[in-house]
């Protein structure tokens, strides 16, 4: 490059660096502003608060009457005992005004 | 051959991810994501993002000069065409690990969707979305690279063009979303970043202008011959 410069009557450029050299010092500098950084944000001033709080969950807002969702992890309750059947009652004849029982 | 392959596994991966984050919004699928207690991808996260500013600021900072001829002296033009596009690659890369290391952080719980929709990252969405617009544009502006011969000089220039706005959005992002941006020295980063594009940006466009305005009175013809015709 600097040939080719000279060639075109330009002056040849003062840093004469080859472009893996000019990447090198580059990928070095932008690993100090990394590592900078990193340590800005882990010693923890004030000026970081770090990541926001874990959101807390929200109350859910159920129409009225309904039951409310039970929270995450709950366990389940156990299940209802089933009702005792009601007795059938004897039909009657309307008619006649006798029993169906035998 | 391997490459296409491996192109081929890449998108099919993303688009999985993309359905599946897609699916366990909308509660069709339950993605059992387990992410590690504390601060380490927040860390990782806010420090990529701040280097991928500084190469962005060098990236155009190196467009800048090869516009207006500035570091012709110091650096070979060809050098600096070589170190802008390398630039472009690493503030991309550097904002794939900022953005790729927000989805393990277990505070924010950001998904895929988060940080690559515009405006739809429930944590500061203005901001988060403007950054999100500036990755964009820095595929845009990245590809632009590869594609000039294709579409023509002057379609690449307004491709270009997007860099400033993609400059505008990543800082905004980093000043605006940032947990760090009251600390003195990143202030000082931003505003010398920001004044050091603004003055080369004057610069070019005096430089352009005045280039416009000498070529208009050249091509005038001279008052003597007005007057004599």
């Amino acid at each position: 490059m600097t040939e080719r410069s000279a060639k075109k009557g330009r002056p040849a450029p003062r840093i004469d660096l080859t472009g893996a050299e000019w990447k090198a010092s580059i990928a070095t500098w932008l690993a100090v502003v990394y590592v900078a950084s990193w340590f800005a944000i882990r010693t923890g001033n004030e000026a970081d608060p770090g990541p926001p709080p874990p959101v807390a969950p929200v109350a859910e807002i159920t129409p009225a009457g309904a039951t409310p969702r039970p929270p995450a992890g709950a366990t389940r309750p156990a299940p209802a005992k089933p009702r005792a059947k009601p007795r059938a009652r004897p039909r009657t004849d309307v008619l006649s005004g006798a029993s169906s029982r035998r | 051959m391997l490459k296409k392959v491996s192109q081929g596994v890449l998108a099919g991966l993303a688009v999985l991810a993309l359905a599946g984050t897609a699916g366990a919004r909308l509660g069709w699928v339950a993605l059992p994501i387990e992410r590690p207690a504390g601060h380490a991808f927040w860390q990782v996260s806010r420090a990529a993002g701040f280097a991928a500013y500084a190469a962005l600021t060098l990236e155009m900072l190196l467009g800048l000069f090869l516009s207006t001829d500035l570091a012709d002296r110091w650096i070979a033009r060809a050098r600096t065409i070589e170190l802008h596009r390398w630039l472009s690659a690493t503030a991309l890369a550097l904002t794939f690990t900022h953005a790729a290391a927000l989805l393990g952080d277990r505070y924010i719980r950001f998904d895929a969707l988060d940080v690559l929709v515009p405006f739809l990252a429930p944590y500061r969405s203005i901001a988060v979305g403007l950054g999100v617009l500036a990755a964009w544009a820095a595929v845009i502006v990245h590809v632009s690279f590869e594609l000039r011969t294709r579409i023509g000089q002057r379609a690449w220039r307004a491709l270009h063009g997007v860099s400033f706005f993609l400059y505008l959005g990543a800082t905004a992002h980093g000043l605006l979303a940032g947990t760090d941006s009251g600390l003195p020295w990143i202030r000082g980063v931003y505003a010398a970043s920001a004044a050091l594009v603004l003055w080369l940006t004057l610069y070019r466009a005096g430089a352009a202008l005045s280039a416009r305005w000498g070529a208009r009175a050249a091509s005038r013809p001279p008052a003597s011959s007005i007057t004599a015709s």
